[in-house]
């Protein structure tokens, strides 16, 4: 019998162009220098407080962290110093970003997958998984459900690496994604406005086709920096068993001129303190060679999925403390990066984590094929049609309730792709600030959209509170925009869709 | 090829950034380029906003590949538009 993996051979060994890895490597060496961090973990031991105290100023000040000076801070024991990281962690966030969290969905568009990842659910042999790509009809109906009845704005679309979901089908599917507009009952439309792509690593002259029909992100996560660990869950001879190709997709994608990148670790795969700086080490290499660093970091945590042996990761499983941990260490390394933290986290994690710097959340979220539109919010999962479990399946309308009781504003925003705020330019922006108080003002204006179009009338009484709360403070606080902004703000409340700041 | 348009695109962007100087000596606007992909309009060059120039900003499409982003702290009238037109030739 032919193995799904020699069916694709000629697929498989066309892939990974070895000069797109070459041309980035110094000396042959790449920039994950394991046995230093090692030794940067171990030097960094017992800080004393006031060289913590000096770090948390520069984070304040929104300046990048050294991997020393992030080694320091995951190496903080004491509580009251802890507590000082924590409220040092919330300033920077509402210095850059303010009390906005940007809410968005995953779309699974494929499980097929030629990878062999001891960790997954759509890993080849895994054969009582049920396997599916989305037609072009499914992907309408699945966008019909997202953009017209929950109220979503902004995907992310993830991707089996396979050649049913080749670079070809991401791009019909991406076009597809755009062009579906579901009539609202306020006369606009519901629409999808920002697509951001999890996707396997490309050669640079695929990345640039999929930055042609309009990417927002490009996320893909290197699961874990550390090699051993990396060989031992990605078999040999697979394609994501080679750790230099995944290693340098971003510089690829940067090159290709997709210029908002996402990177990420699968937490649980290894020494959660070596990822934690390793990552660091990323970000600084992208920001050294390219000028821009990663626009989101993302924070997934192993799960449990269907024939899976957790057992084999029980050392490095990361607890809930180690968790808020590594979460408040990158808020400070990194201050003005995007931090995502999804539904694979139950409810009062993500709640917690919100006050460590978290910017973007989903909800709402059906990670089935086909789920959203074939499945109510709420049913029970199906461990052989998704990736992992996930855990927290509320609504959005009931975690948008959440967030505008606890006092911030659901954001719906994507004019910033749209409009040239990207890159360089969006990281200037966000270092100096400006960002998030200009981003306020969409905020509001989108929140507002959300609220009218799709609200239950309990969200919608907690969130016109936080919404009244901002235009007092609008109006106080940005008098030279107050006029325009609330010209804009009558027109939403007139019915009109999609007006930015 | 590669090296043809790269070259081409470089002379591009270099005669924007004399350009835009020029109008900004003159103009209190901030003016960057864009690179047009469907939706996405992504930064190449230009100036950085200042908080107060972001409230008005409008976008101009040079030609299929290239747009303009104007902030300017005021609205901006028609002669300033046209006058921006005129010296980045869209």
């Amino acid at each position: 019998m032919l193995l799904e993996t020699d069916k694709h051979k000629s697929w498989i060994d066309r892939r990974i162009v070895k000069e797109e890895i070459d041309k980035y490597m110094d000396d042959g060496k790449d920039f994950i220098p394991h046995d230093k961090i090692y030794e940067q973990l171990k030097a960094n031991k017992n800080p004393d407080s006031q060289q913590v105290r000096d770090i948390l100023q520069k984070s304040l000040a929104i300046k990048n962290l050294t991997p020393d000076e992030t080694a320091i801070l995951m190496n903080v024991t004491d509580k009251d110093l802890l507590e000082e990281m924590k409220d040092a962690a919330f300033k920077v966030k509402i210095k850059v970003y303010d009390n906005r969290i940007i809410t968005f969905a995953p779309l699974y568009m494929g499980n097929y997958c030629v990878n062999n990842c001891s960790y997954c659910g759509f890993r080849v042999d895994n054969t009582d998984q049920k396997r599916k790509v989305l037609s072009s009809e499914e992907i309408r109906r699945e966008v019909e459900v997202l953009a017209g009845k929950i109220g979503h704005r902004r995907l992310i679309i993830v991707y089996g690496e396979h050649p049913s979901n080749d670079v070809d089908y991401i791009l019909s599917s991406m076009k597809e994604i755009y062009d579906v507009k579901v009539p609202l009952p306020s006369g606009g439309v519901g629409n999808i406005r920002r697509v951001n792509v999890n996707a396997p690593p490309f050669c640079v002259s695929d990345l640039k086709k999929i930055h042609d029909v309009g990417i927002g992100t490009y996320q893909v996560f290197q699961e874990t920096y550390n090699r051993d660990v990396y060989s031992r869950v990605h078999p040999a001879g697979t394609l994501k068993g080679d750790y230099h190709w995944r290693l340098y997709c971003m510089h690829r994608a940067l090159e290709a001129g997709i210029d908002d990148v996402g990177i990420g670790v699968l937490f649980g795969l290894g020494d959660w303190r070596f990822e934690v700086l390793a990552m660091i080490y990323h970000s600084w290499e992208l920001e050294n060679k390219f000028g821009i660093g990663p626009h989101t970091i993302s924070f997934p945590r192993l799960e449990p999925s269907l024939n899976t042996d957790m057992d084999a990761f029980a050392p490095f499983r990361v607890s809930d403390e180690d968790f808020m941990r590594i979460m408040l260490t990158i808020r400070l390394a990194v201050p003005f990066t995007g931090m995502i933290l999804t539904a694979r986290e139950k409810a009062q994690i993500r709640r917690e984590a919100i006050a460590l710097g978290i910017t973007q959340t989903d909800a709402s979220s059906n990670i089935e094929l086909g789920g959203y539109s074939g499945c109510e919010c709420g049913d029970p999962q199906h461990e052989d049609q998704q990736q992992f479990m996930l855990g927290d399946t509320r609504s959005l309308d009931e975690v948008i309730r959440e967030f505008s009781e606890m006092g911030y504003i659901t954001s719906f925003c994507t004019a910033g792709y749209r409009c040239g705020r990207t890159g360089k330019c969006i990281m200037d922006l966000l270092r100096s600030g400006t960002e998030g108080k200009f981003c306020k003002l969409n905020a509001v204006l989108t929140f507002r959209e959300w609220l009218d179009d799709f609200a239950s009338p309990e969200t919608r009484e907690a969130g016109e509170k936080v919404l009244n709360m901002e235009l007092k403070q609008i109006e106080e606080r940005q008098p030279g925009i107050w006029p325009k902004f609330r010209e804009n703000y009558y027109k939403i409340c007139d019915g009109q869709r999609d007006i930015n700041m | 090829m590669d090296k043809e348009i790269s070259t081409c695109r470089s002379a591009f962007i270099a005669d924007f950034k004399k350009r835009a100087s020029e109008l900004e000596d003159r103009l209190p606007v901030c003016l960057q380029l864009v690179e047009v992909f469907g939706q996405r309009w992504s930064y190449i060059a230009g100036s950085i906003p200042q908080a107060e120039q972001m409230v008005n900003h409008f976008r101009i499409q040079i030609n299929t590949y290239f747009g303009l982003i104007v902030y300017s702290p005021a609205v901006v009238d028609e002669a300033v538009i046209i006058e921006i037109r005129e010296v980045m030739q869209c």
